[in-house]
């Protein structure tokens, strides 16, 4: 590498909480080249958002630099000046933050925020003329239409994702030698999240920019980034670049992490997981932070902690690399590896028998009922969560229903439990209609796992109350029910947290006691409303082993409702993909995922993890623009906006499900044809 | 923006509507005949006929609702038992004196508590914070009442600085605005001690935000952050206090007034209900419920205006 733009050295930070420190960060070292991008991975609480923050000198108040220094332009960034460092700030580095929504201004215009930034880096004589002409030009750039005009818009009136497009413009403005992005793209979804990714790549062609990327999600950094720091406890534990990283981990935290992360290719196979938590910053272990949930721990590992090893392409803080310690991990004749999770295949394939059948079903919201009704709400329209669906789950199947924000999932989800009722159409349970079956019956029979853990659980229950509400509910019988302890071992957890209250768990394991709950009356389908949203790689992948793992000894049928399509590619047999209330294509999921039929499929599909060597090299397609309003959905094929291929047709004729194939299904005017245009 | 103020306005006549009818109803619900107690106990029969007939008493229920909301609409809010007097004339009179009272008041308030709840939010913890901080539990919990008459006492009896009883006349400006000081300053107390904390508390959770921290990132100067960034947005919860602030300066000149001995609302209201006078009260509550709806429908069009949020939602829900 040429002389580094920013280099990093030695930098500690700690909290003070309470009286107590935390070791936030502990010498930690990075330097960035000139248009280099590097990423910066790690589980939450390994201190990723503090060493981006840290680069800005934003930390909060009870945070403090202890050492280190951070060279930019031949200057520290750690001991500059309040106004030396602001002048720094935005114009030689600019960052921008992971929540789109609260990160502009509510009440100030998006162009008086624009220009508010880039006064703050001139003279008293900058002319607004010469502000307009470049803030136009940065807006039309990240792909903001009719730029001049929205100057003048509040932000409200933009989606989260154009939000994220005027962050990056307005850096742009400034033209910062250096762009630090702390999860600018984990509150998208994923279409919008590979239009954000393709806009920084864009940005470091275009301008030089130089980009630190902090993320968890592995799969974007593997695709973007050409450098890769792995974070455990405060700590740089590995770095490399980015296909080394990836193909041949050296740390076991970071082979880890890798193996963790649930894809096509591993289906039928247990996932990895990492044991344990992330220690407490505030009493880290005297030898390595990660010696208690490390596969290859030896007795050196509790006992001291381990240098940075550097290797080709950057280094490795283990003993295990560090040839003087070799002999620990020594077995004759055997060369020293990382162990790999134990191959597990096997997919247990669904009955025949159709369990639930959704036929035609409808759900419009807060549309006009009655002469009353139609009256008084006039000419407005409802909106169509869900409109026309027709859909056979098999008893034993798992079916995935993926789309975007705004596509009807849930809201599927919930009509199909009748959760709320639906406007129109039929939902046939076990052979009997939805409308025949005692609420009660219905109930005992079907559950939700929820989106949110915590708040799905009562907060002044007791997690054993928690997990017997559903017998004292149904009146069952005690020799027919499962104890406390049996449940609970059931997810894979102790005997102890029964005790214990909802706000004591962590988000895995009130997450785990959410699957506890909805198996205790032993329910026939269970809907999973993103079952692993908001956690962590490694908790989220023991959660769909367990989920896995239950679908296989019980014959569970499951409804998995996400916008994870890696999730989806691993545990379904059949994956739905849903666009503005109607399913656009249907199939088994190897099927889908090999001959997406419909554009839409096509394109968020290819958006999956790029973590496995042989998906880096596959294509991506972008869906452009974003999902239209439901309250107004396009006439004719709903996606014509959003279609490359679209044609006359598509404007005004709805497609209907036509088969593409065994058990494959696609509604689309051109599918033959698109398939036949691919190479 | 026209079909919000319609709808507010239609909003507010309902309101009135309800106001004048519990009014009408309360003539008959308090204890006794009112035109008895008007006469005292020593009135004869045939006086007290009398008088039952002139006040309209004799008439149904209805009939009385219906003179008076014919009357409203007329601008005819009755005749004064006592004197005699148009109720309107005697509102005319009173109002001028109570108004310049309650928008003195308002103004002190808000020139005084405002720029503390800045200077205490910019060194939140510092002396003047923890000073403040005590000093406003005593002014937020001390009744106008009490305040009137502490001020009255140490700077008219005790250092006779300010003159101490009536309004005096407009035509004589200075003595006005003198009279005016101690019973606005009185009024303003109570949010001396209330607006700093609400703001220093709001403008710390401005600070907080993110987008305070992106604008940091971006290279903003602080006074740039701090002034227009923040402030607008800490701002704005006050912003919708003011319909109340103007209900608690109204009320508060009923006690303001009768200390000071000025003429007012709240005097003539005090007068009228010590004589049993009812048209002057129902007038009087008329006119303070009138001030009240203005002022609240005054703040949330301002509100409107400073927070671009509000306007969208309400124009999502009426359709416009």
């Amino acid at each position: 590498m040429t002389k580094p733009l920013l280099s990093l050295r030695g930098l500690d930070v700690s909290y003070h909480l309470d009286g107590d420190v935390y070791a936030a960060l502990r010498d930690i070292g990075l330097a960035v080249g000139p248009g280099e991008i590097v990423g910066v991975v790690g589980e939450s609480g390994c201190g990723k958002s503090t060493l981006a923050a840290a680069l800005l000198r934003l930390l909060p108040d009870n945070a403090e630099i202890e050492g280190g220094e951070a060279w930019l332009k031949s200057r520290d960034l750690l001991k500059l000046g309040e106004e030396d460092l602001r002048r720094m700030r935005g114009r030689d580095i600019a960052m921008i933050f992971q929540d789109p929504m609260q990160s502009l201004n509510p009440t100030f215009r998006i162009g008086s925020q624009m220009a508010e930034a880039w006064r703050s880096h001139q003279d008293r004589h900058a002319r607004f003329a010469d502000f307009h002409d470049q803030a136009v030009k940065a807006l039309t750039s990240v792909g903001i239409a009719d730029a001049a005009e929205r100057l003048a818009s509040y932000p409200h009136e933009f989606s989260g994702g154009m939000r994220q497009r005027i962050s990056i413009a307005t850096a742009l403005l400034l033209e910062p030698a250096i762009l630090v992005a702390d999860e600018p793209t984990s509150a998208l979804d994923v279409t919008l999240e590979a239009q954000i990714l393709e806009l920084l790549t864009k940005l470091r062609e275009e301008h030089g920019t130089a980009i630190v990327y902090v993320s968890h999600d592995l799969g974007t950094v593997a695709r973007l980034c050409d450098r890769v720091v792995v974070m455990y406890a405060g700590r740089v534990v590995e770095e490399n670049d980015a296909v080394s990283l990836f193909d041949t981990p050296a740390h076991p935290y970071t082979r880890a992490l890798v193996d963790c992360i649930p894809s096509r290719y591993r289906r039928g196979e247990a996932l990895a997981t990492i044991p344990g938590r992330v220690p407490s910053l505030s009493a880290l272990p005297k030898g390595c932070a990660f010696a208690e949930r490390c596969a290859m721990t030896r007795s050196i590992c509790r006992e001291e902690a381990p240098g940075f090893v550097a290797r080709a392409g950057g280094g490795v803080r283990c003993h295990m690399h560090d040839p003087a310690k070799a002999e620990f991990w020594r077995v004759p004749g055997r060369p020293v590896t990382i162990a790999v999770p134990p191959v597990k295949a096997s997919i247990r394939e669904p009955e025949r028998e159709p369990l639930i059948e959704a036929r035609d079903v409808r759900k419009h919201f807060g549309g006009a009922s009655g002469f009353i009704g139609k009256l008084l709400a006039g000419k407005s329209k409802p909106v169509r969560a869900i409109d026309g669906i027709t859909l056979t789950i098999r008893r034993g199947e798992v079916l995935g229903l993926v789309g975007e924000s705004g596509s009807g999932k849930t809201t599927l989800g919930e009509v199909m439990l009748r959760l709320q009722a639906a406007t129109d159409g039929e939902i046939t349970f076990a052979g009997r209609k939805l409308g025949q079956i005692p609420e009660k019956e219905f109930r005992r029979r079907v559950q939700m796992i929820f989106q949110e853990p915590h708040s799905s659980l009562s907060p002044r229950q007791r997690v054993g109350s928690i997990l017997t509400e559903p017998y004292r509910i149904h009146g069952i019988a005690p020799k027919e029910q499962r104890s406390v302890d049996e449940l609970l071992a059931m997810v894979g957890l102790s005997a102890d947290l029964a005790t214990k209250f909802p706000h004591q768990l962590s988000g895995g394991q009130a997450r785990r006691i959410g699957i506890a709950r909805a198996l205790a009356l032993k329910p026939d389908f269970i809907v999973a409303d993103e079952p692993t949203a908001g956690l962590d790689v490694s908790a989220a992948s023991a959660i769909l082993n367990l989920m896995r793992d239950l679908q296989q000894e019980l014959g569970l049928t499951f409804l998995i409702i996400t916008h994870n399509i890696n999730l989806i590619a691993y545990m379904a047999h059949r994956i739905a993909v849903m666009y503005l209330g109607q399913i656009v294509e249907i199939g088994p999921t190897e099927a889908v995922f090999d001959r997406p039929a419909h554009p839409y499929s096509a394109g968020l599909l290819s958006l999956s993890s790029q973590i496995d060597p042989h998906d880096r090299t596959r294509g991506r397609l972008l869906v452009p623009g974003e999902i239209p309003s439901p309250r107004n959905p396009p006439p004719g094929c709903r996606f014509h906006t959003r279609c490359v291929h679209a044609r006359e047709r598509c404007l005004s004729e709805m497609p209907i499900l036509d088969s593409a194939g065994d058990d494959h299904q696609v509604a689309c005017h051109l599918w033959r044809h698109i398939l036949q245009e691919k190479p | 923006m026209a079909g919000y103020l319609l709808k507010r306005l239609s909003g507010a006549v309902v309101v009135l509507f309800l106001t004048a009818l519990l009014l009408a109803a309360a003539v008959h619900l308090v204890p006794g005949d009112p035109a008895r107690a008007v006469l005292g106990a020593h009135a004869t029969p045939q006086l007290i006929a009398q008088v039952r007939l002139k006040m309209g008493l004799d008439k149904p229920v209805l009939v009385q609702l219906w003179d008076f909301f014919s009357g409203l609409l007329r601008g005819d809010l009755g005749t004064d038992f006592v004197g005699g007097v148009p109720v309107t004339t005697l509102i005319g009179q009173a109002l001028p004196d109570t108004l310049a009272l309650a928008f003195a008041s308002i103004i002190l308030a808000v020139a005084g508590g405002l720029p503390l709840g800045i200077a205490v939010a910019r060194r939140p913890g510092g002396i003047l914070d923890r000073l403040t901080h005590g000093l406003s539990m005593i002014f937020v919990s001390a009744p106008a009442y009490v305040t009137s008459l502490i001020l009255l006492l140490i700077f008219a009896v005790k250092l006779r600085y300010l003159p101490a009883m009536g309004a005096g006349q407009f035509s004589d400006p200075v003595n006005y605005l003198a009279r005016l000081i101690l019973p606005a300053t009185a009024l303003a107390m109570f949010w001396w001690g209330y607006l700093p904390r609400i703001l220093r508390s709001t403008m710390l959770e401005v600070l907080g935000t993110q987008y305070i921290r992106s604008a940091r990132a971006f290279g903003f100067r602080e006074t740039v952050i701090f002034y227009r960034y923040a402030l607008r947005n800490a701002v704005l919860p006050i912003v919708a206090l003011f319909g109340l602030m103007v209900g608690y300066s109204l009320t508060g000149t009923v006690f303001a007034e009768t200390i000071f001995g000025r003429s007012g609302l709240g005097t003539l209201a005090l007068s009228a209900i010590d004589q049993r006078n009812w048209p002057v009260i129902r007038g009087v509550v008329f006119t303070y419920a009138l001030f009240f709806i203005i002022a609240n429908i005054l703040a949330d069009l301002s509100y409107r205006m400073l927070d671009p949020r509000v306007r969208l939602t309400e124009e999502f829900e009426t359709g416009a």
